[in-house]
């Protein structure tokens, strides 16, 4: 192991000098962040990112390209969009007729929540009135009560 | 099917629950076979198997919602939810919750088909949409867990509830302000960590609870108390380790998600890149290759402070026979997380563009699922009632009754 | 001692027997239309606007190939590759095309060669036949970009003013041209 360490360590030495620490450029994050939401059109529910195809690498040296302009994140998307249109776009647009798949999920927590709530009114309905028809029938033997339901 | 089992309630609903999970499964293997949707899951687009399946799947719908509809007075209820601290309206809430998860998940899936039938336009639903969505429901769900069994059947009383839950909400909440404070973590986010950390809690503290409780009451030693605690009360230690296996792997999926790196960067030989801790050197750029391929190395060494733990090395490679270019990525896993690399295109002139991931406690969604399975063995276990009967009567535990 | 009385039934539960009657109608109604569709199609984007305009080197001569210089006719613009196997099924009307361009002038017919190697290509013509009528050479693909093409062959007929009025993604067949000929004022 030492030895290793030692010969490791002249092979750091004999580098080259201007071995530096690299981090990665600055608009990388942005480019990632972006390319995740566009979709290669040539394939089967890819991102830009993530696909291996032409298409998408030069979409992608495309998308570095249009952050290097300046442009925002909508005028990005809107290029691409006019190009290839919404199905570009792996998070459909809040623009058109593709909004209303926002507001599904939230229609759907809404409607759990209503079922939710009714089930248990309707139970406690049920609780208060058995309770009061037992108290009405209490010499009644227990047992006997189970089976009927009023 | 608890409840059905212990109070004879919510038949109508495990019928329909039934009845659609079959249905569900048919409706899945009729998108991925008919063509109906563009997919990495779809292989085939055959509209002719596609109609026998739909007409097969139609049939079974008509049949088991049919008479669901028709039979549903023979359901009937024998007892009710009495009140909102109470198992059964956890367990409901539970159900009530995976069903919206479901039914969004179906919603975003047949969306796409539902706007090309009607406007002939295209929109297509993702990943990113996905993982808008269901996060904060699955968040929900997660705190529910850590409720559900520490809540008692019938009903509990709003000060036992809070007395019960005090606790794992105050390490929740630390542990959400601490990830405030390390990181840049959304509300989701936040949410997310609260839930996790609160299951947790309350998981762990429920099973130290049984073991202290045993403890206490039959004057044991904590290795005997905690066998005897799994060996008596498997259904309940079962479902709080299963519990418990659901929260790591939540915790893996935040961890991952939140805490991942990622970075591009182009390296020369000698450079040196940072990620999760490690200092990865680029040392050579190698022709290598084998029988059937040619390809191309970057290896790397891995240290810590100066101290050199291991290597790695992508590659790309070329298959002449297929004119076929894969990538081999380098990949390292530990507890803590795992450390991936890709090789990128190189300029000729040796720099080499490396994609590095760092995915902290990535591996716990692993191990997550292994306890999980533990816990499920264990729970299943549970020896029949005689038998039970037969042996020393139930322990008495410090938690609610079963 | 138990008492046996007779259960009324409960009757009603509307409020979700009706919805679930309504899915069990629905979704078998909207699979049913969605096995009509191709999955795979997607409509352009371009169509109802003004083609992009464009300026890429010519494959087989020297120069560049200018948009504007065909502007005021009818235009077919139609993308190939030696690599694109179906693109010898349309090679012939294609070519057919080309020389009907030259003789009547009632539109113009223009070939991109997308993402290809220009020997490939040069040889594709070659076994193929030439096409009479010039085409670009889009190395990187990224005129296919700017046209939304996603697979190959495709062609585009763009009317007298420059507007695009289809998309064809496919090769070209007899059928193909008497339904959107007529869009850009040709006779089929």
């Amino acid at each position: 192991m030492k030895r290793l360490m030692l010969i490791l360590a002249l092979i750091v030495m004999s580098f080259p000098a201007g071995a530096a620490s690299v981090s990665e450029d600055p608009t990388e994050p942005r480019v990632r962040d972006l390319a995740v939401l566009l979709r290669c059109p040539v394939c089967q529910s890819e991102n830009i990112l993530d696909s291996h195809s032409s298409t998408a690498r030069e979409m992608l040296v495309i998308l570095r390209e249009r952050i290097a302009e300046g442009m925002s994140d909508a005028e990005i998307f809107e290029f691409f969009r006019t190009r290839y249109g919404d199905y570009v776009l792996l998070s459909p647009p809040m623009t058109g007729p593709g909004r209303i798949v926002w507001l599904v999920p939230a229609g759907l927590v809404l409607l759990g929540l209503g079922v939710f709530m009714l089930i248990l009114a309707r139970h406690k309905r049920r609780a208060a009135r058995e309770l009061k028809d037992s108290v009405l029938m209490s010499p009644l033997d227990a047992s006997g009560l189970k089976g009927m339901e009023l | 099917m608890m409840v059905q089992d212990k109070r004879g309630m919510f038949r109508a609903w495990n019928v329909f629950l039934v009845v659609t999970t079959f249905l569900l499964t048919l409706l899945g293997t009729f998108l991925v076979r008919s063509g109906v949707l563009t997919s990495v899951h779809a292989f085939a687009v055959d509209p002719g198997r596609g109609a026998y399946m739909l007409g097969f799947m139609t049939v079974a719908m008509v049949v088991g919602y049919g008479l669901i509809i028709l039979r549903a007075d023979r359901l009937q209820d024998d007892g009710g939810i009495s009140s909102l601290l109470s198992r059964e309206a956890a367990i409901l809430g539970n159900t009530v919750l995976l069903l919206v998860v479901t039914a969004t998940v179906m919603a975003g899936t047949l969306f796409p088909l539902v706007v090309e039938v009607f406007s002939d336009a295209k929109i297509s639903i993702g990943a990113p949409y996905y993982n808008k969505v269901i996060v904060p429901i699955m968040v929900a769900l997660v705190f529910l867990l850590g409720l559900g069994p520490s809540v008692p059947w019938r009903q509990m009383s709003s000060k036992r509830f809070v007395g019960r839950f005090r606790l794992p909400l105050a390490f929740a909440g630390l542990t959400a302000v601490a990830a405030v404070l390390v990181s840049e973590a959304g509300i989701i986010t936040l949410a997310a960590i609260f839930a996790v950390g609160f299951a947790g809690f309350a998981s762990l503290a429920d099973i130290a609870s049984a073991i202290a409780a045993r403890r206490r009451v039959m004057e044991q030693g904590v290795l005997r108390a905690t066998g005897d605690v799994l060996t008596h009360s498997r259904q309940r230690i079962g479902a709080l380790i299963i519990h418990f296996g659901v929260v790591m792997i939540g915790a893996g999926m935040i961890a991952s998600g939140l805490f991942q790196t990622t970075q591009t960067v182009a390296m020369r030989i000698g450079d040196r890149a940072e990620a999760g801790g490690y200092t990865l050197t680029l040392r050579e750029l190698q022709d290598t290759g084998s029988a059937n391929y040619n390809a191309r190395v970057a290896r790397f060494s891995i240290s810590r402070d100066g101290e050199l733990l291991f290597e790695m090395a992508p590659e790309k490679r070329f298959y002449p026979v297929r004119e076929m270019a894969t990538t081999e990525i380098a990949i390292r896993s530990s507890l803590a997380g795992d450390l991936y690399m890709v090789m990128g295109d190189e300029d000729g002139q040796g720099t080499v563009v490396v994609r590095i991931f760092w995915n902290p406690l990535v591996n716990w969604i692993w191990l997550g699922w292994l306890v999980l399975l533990l816990g499920a063995l264990l729970s299943l276990s549970k020896p029949s009632r005689r038998a039970a009967r037969s042996r020393t009567p139930e322990p008495i535990e410090g938690v609610p009754a079963e | 001692m138990t008492i046996e009385v007779d259960m009324p039934r409960k009757k009603g539960g509307l409020e979700w027997k009706l919805p679930l009657l309504a899915a069990l109608v629905g979704l078998p109604l909207l699979l049913g239309i969605g096995l009509t569709r191709d999955p795979n199609r997607i409509p352009s984007a371009l169509v109802g606007k003004s083609m992009p305009a464009f300026e890429i080197p010519y494959l087989q001569r020297a120069g560049m190939l200018n948009s504007a210089e065909h502007a005021g006719k009818p235009m077919l613009l139609n993308f190939w590759a030696s690599w694109c196997t179906t693109c010898r099924v349309e090679h012939p009307k294609l070519v057919e095309l080309g020389v009907r361009s030259q003789l009547s002038d009632e539109f113009s017919i223009l070939g991109i060669n997308y993402r290809d190697d220009p020997a490939r290509a040069a040889g594709f013509l070659n076994r193929e036949g030439h096409f009479g009528y010039p085409s670009g050479y889009d190395e990187r693909g990224r005129l296919g970009i700017d046209f939304g093409v996603y697979g190959m062959p495709e062609t585009f007929f763009i009317d007298a003013d420059g507007v695009v009025q289809a998309r064809h993604a496919g090769p070209v067949t007899d059928k193909v041209l008497a339904k959107y000929l007529p869009l850009i004022g040709v006779d089929p």
